[in-house]
């Protein structure tokens, strides 16, 4: 069994568990558990990315659209590394061991122009769509990727997407990203996989809002600051 | 800036690398600096300690004590904050430096652990040596980011608000009665308390279960210069600073206003102490812990703190970390037989093999994995995290010996806490040789005389900043930052890494050969993200605590 359905089976436990205890009234209080959601078997109909207000209502449900979209209209074959973005060993303490980061075509266009003009202010086109894909290290090996069980951070550009208490007075964290992480399944295809952590992830913006001014991008942000 | 820059290339093209190293080297030491050095150097040792700026009646000033240079004199005990590096960081040897840096470390933690006045906050209540250690520290008195921000409030604008203002009431109505409010358990909140449950992120649980509490705290010149300048106006700032790119935030240097204590933030962690734990061994506070929903009272002990301060010749701070002895065992050791805070001798001796395979806690066999993110997050009923140090204590032992003495000899409870390590930055400008020809030639570009202050005083007019504080010499961390080439000028991090493991117990990384290593320092990405290092603004957004009374 690969490592996301053990993840799933556990946390399926620890939900349990903690019910459990909850409803027994003694210890602790109950932690919120991430967000969680299986992608759709069939895509039928599904033709684009959802708009601001469907994603606002139900988070697992714009994560879906947004997985079909990419599956029928914007394959993740098509996409290419962003800039500088190849499989490395990550040195971040977040994501996965190893990332390689994508990014769709209209966004790999507006990523190389504000590489180069260090001077304009960043914005994404809307439907852009970002793919960190993660992967773990292979279990005797941990200096190799293992290409069979990657997981996926996941960032779209929705226009005017904005969910209730995701604002702090004029500024909305994230500004219009929605975010996910994404388990893919054993042929590392999103299909059969399944969705954590939707719309606006605090594990993600609690650490990109300080790249707010580069449209929440840290690498651009970074190429601005230390030109 | 840039203007900055291409005077700085045409330099460096006309002295090929030769000239500015000696350039920005007096840059960084004007005549009058050297001067004053030099009469700081006279009074060594003991005299470090006395105070030059005694507190005044009303509010305002703290007491200083000359820059600090290697607390080689008697150690005593001060309520005088070191107004400086006795030296240049730029001139001198790396050993020099750090043990300069350190001495500002201890000298800066004495003088913040003596008791607060009753009267002004964030100014200690006398400068006779304390024998009560269990009412508000000099540090806790200082202002919250919620006194300052209020970014849910449209017309917020703390205009009229004083720094000795008591703080107002929010969700766990008035916490007066001497009682602390803690309400972070992470780096990473989420936007809004009343949206989700409060600890949906990232926590560190110690080993009776219970999760840590974070301060975050700076003092009044900090207060007063973000007042002053309308940046804590809600609407002025967003998640990633002030909102109008024309300002220039440059937090204030010592003796530049009115506290003369120049920029001082804090970022304190408590535990919540149980029968278990021996309270000799802590200061305690009795404190309200929000989690978000509730508000319970709890006793918490001190493990961790964080003092960072900018001064004229560290323009990039110094970081100062501090721990308690009984976090975690030493570095590279598997303990020592006994129980720590946040190490289980258990999952010590019952460590999984494959530890070095995986990114997270996932699953309860794993729980024993050193130094991993619990995700998908348990409950900490559950799970306790399992804390290492990967990287042995900095700060000097010398030090640490004679300061912990004092504390020890004062009846502290601060006597059990060590410095990890002070972060402090050393510019490296350009290699140089040849200085009087250095010299020469920056006396042609700048049509001056070669010799005397007055050059120097117009190539700080030509050049401004010195180049070297504008990037990192050594990168780390996730920010993608390219390392600078060997002859462009830059500012090395040392320590490059700098973890304080009851603060920073995550941030961690694992080599190709499955070895964890501290992956950042505070340096690195407070000058990464921040705003002249600090995260306030970005706190101010994600931290919104929602106050009633004002």
């Amino acid at each position: 069994m690969t490592e996301w359905r053990w993840r799933n089976c556990i946390v399926a436990f620890i939900i349990a568990v903690a019910g459990w205890v909850a409803s027994t009234a003694f210890v602790t209080p109950v932690l919120a558990q991430p967000a969680q959601c299986t992608v759709l078997d069939s895509c039928s109909g599904i033709n684009s990315l959802p708009t601001a207000s469907q994603c606002e209502e139900d988070d697992c449900t714009c994560a879906q659209q947004i997985e079909c979209y990419v599956r029928n209209q914007e394959p993740l074959e098509n996409y290419k590394t962003a800039p500088g973005g190849g499989l490395q060993l990550n040195r971040n303490f977040f994501h996965n061991r190893f990332i390689k980061t994508l990014i769709s075509p209209k966004g790999r266009k507006a990523w190389k122009y504000y590489k180069k003009h260090l001077d304009e202010d960043v914005v994404f086109p809307d439907g852009t769509v970002v793919y960190k894909a993660g992967y773990l290290p292979k279990d005797k090996n941990v200096a190799k990727p293992d290409r069979s069980d990657p997981s996926a951070y996941m960032m779209v550009k929705i226009e005017g997407y904005c969910p209730d208490g995701s604002s702090v007075g004029d500024y909305c964290l994230g500004g219009d990203w929605f975010s996910a992480e994404v388990n893919l399944d054993d042929n590392g295809v999103v299909s059969g996989g399944s969705i954590l952590d939707g719309g606006k992830s605090s594990k993600c913006f609690g650490c990109h809002a300080a790249a707010e001014k580069s449209d929440w991008m840290w690498k651009l942000f970074s190429d601005r600051r230390y030109p | 800036m840039k203007t900055q820059m291409k005077r700085y290339a045409v330099l460096a093209s006309l002295a090929s690398g030769s000239l500015a190293a000696l350039a920005f080297a007096v840059l960084n030491l004007p005549a009058d600096a050297r001067a004053e050095e030099l009469t700081v150097a006279a009074a060594s040792g003991a005299q470090d300690f006395v105070s030059v700026n005694a507190g005044s009646a009303t509010c305002g000033a703290v007491p200083l004590s000359p820059p600090a240079g290697l607390c080689r004199g008697k150690v005593r005990l001060s309520d005088a904050i070191p107004s400086g590096l006795r030296k240049d960081p730029a001139t001198v040897g790396l050993n020099y430096g750090k043990e300069m840096v350190d001495c500002f470390a201890w000298k800066t933690f004495s003088a913040l652990s003596y008791p607060s006045s009753n009267q002004c906050r964030g100014e200690p209540a006398g400068s006779t040596p304390p024998k009560n250690w269990t009412n508000d520290r000099v540090w806790e008195t200082y202002k919250e980011p919620f006194e300052l921000f209020q970014a849910t409030k449209p017309n917020w604008n703390p205009k009229n608000v004083d720094f000795n203002d008591d703080a107002p009431t929010g969700s766990c109505g008035d916490t007066g009665s001497g009682k602390k409010l803690l309400r972070r358990a992470t780096k990473f909140p989420l936007v809004d308390e009343d949206y989700q449950a409060f600890l949906s992120s990232v926590v560190l649980t110690d080993q009776q279960g219970n999760t840590v509490w974070y301060e975050v705290l700076f003092n009044r010149d900090v207060f007063e210069y973000i007042r002053d300048e309308g940046l804590a106006k809600t609407g002025a700032y967003s998640f990633g600073g002030p909102v109008d790119d024309s300002v220039s935030v440059d937090f204030p240097l010592p003796e530049e206003r009115k506290s003369k204590a120049g920029t001082i933030e804090v970022k304190a962690a408590w535990r919540i102490m149980t029968s278990d734990d021996n309270l000799n061994r802590y200061f305690t506070q009795e404190a309200v812990v929000y989690d978000g929903t509730d508000c319970v009272e709890e006793t918490v002990g001190l493990v961790g703190l964080h003092i960072t301060r900018k001064v004229e010749s560290s323009p990039k701070w110094i970081w100062a970390t501090f721990e308690h002895v009984d976090n975690v065992p030493k570095a590279g050791t598997d303990g020592d037989g006994r129980e720590y805070n946040f190490f289980s001798k258990y999952c010590a001796i019952n460590q999984p093999s494959d530890c070095d395979t995986k990114v997270a806690v996932t699953d309860t066999d794993h729980i024993c994995c050193p130094n991993l993110i619990p995700y998908p997050i348990p409950d900490p009923a559950y799970s306790t995290n399992q804390v290492t140090r990967l990287d042995p204590i900095s700060g000097s032992k010398r030090m640490e010996k004679r300061f912990r003495k004092a504390f020890k000899k004062a009846g502290s409870p601060f006597y059990y806490f060590k410095l990890v390590g002070a972060q402090w930055a050393k510019p490296r400008n350009f290699r140089g040789r040849d200085t009087e020809q250095a010299m020469d030639q920056l006396a042609d570009l700048l049509d001056r005389p070669s010799h005397g202050s007055g050059l120097m005083s117009a190539a700080h007019e030509y050049f401004g900043e010195n180049p070297a504080w504008q990037r990192p010499c050594n990168p780390n961390g996730p920010w993608g930052i390219d390392k600078p080439g060997e002859s462009e000028a830059c500012y090395q991090q040392i320590p490059k890494a700098l973890r304080n493991t009851s603060m920073e117990t995550l941030i961690v990384q694992t080599n190709k050969k499955g070895t964890q290593y501290s992956a950042d320092s505070c340096m690195n990405c407070h000058f990464a993200g921040g705003v002249d290092g600090s995260y306030l603004w970005l706190d101010a957004m994600l931290n919104p605590y929602k106050a009633s009374s004002n």
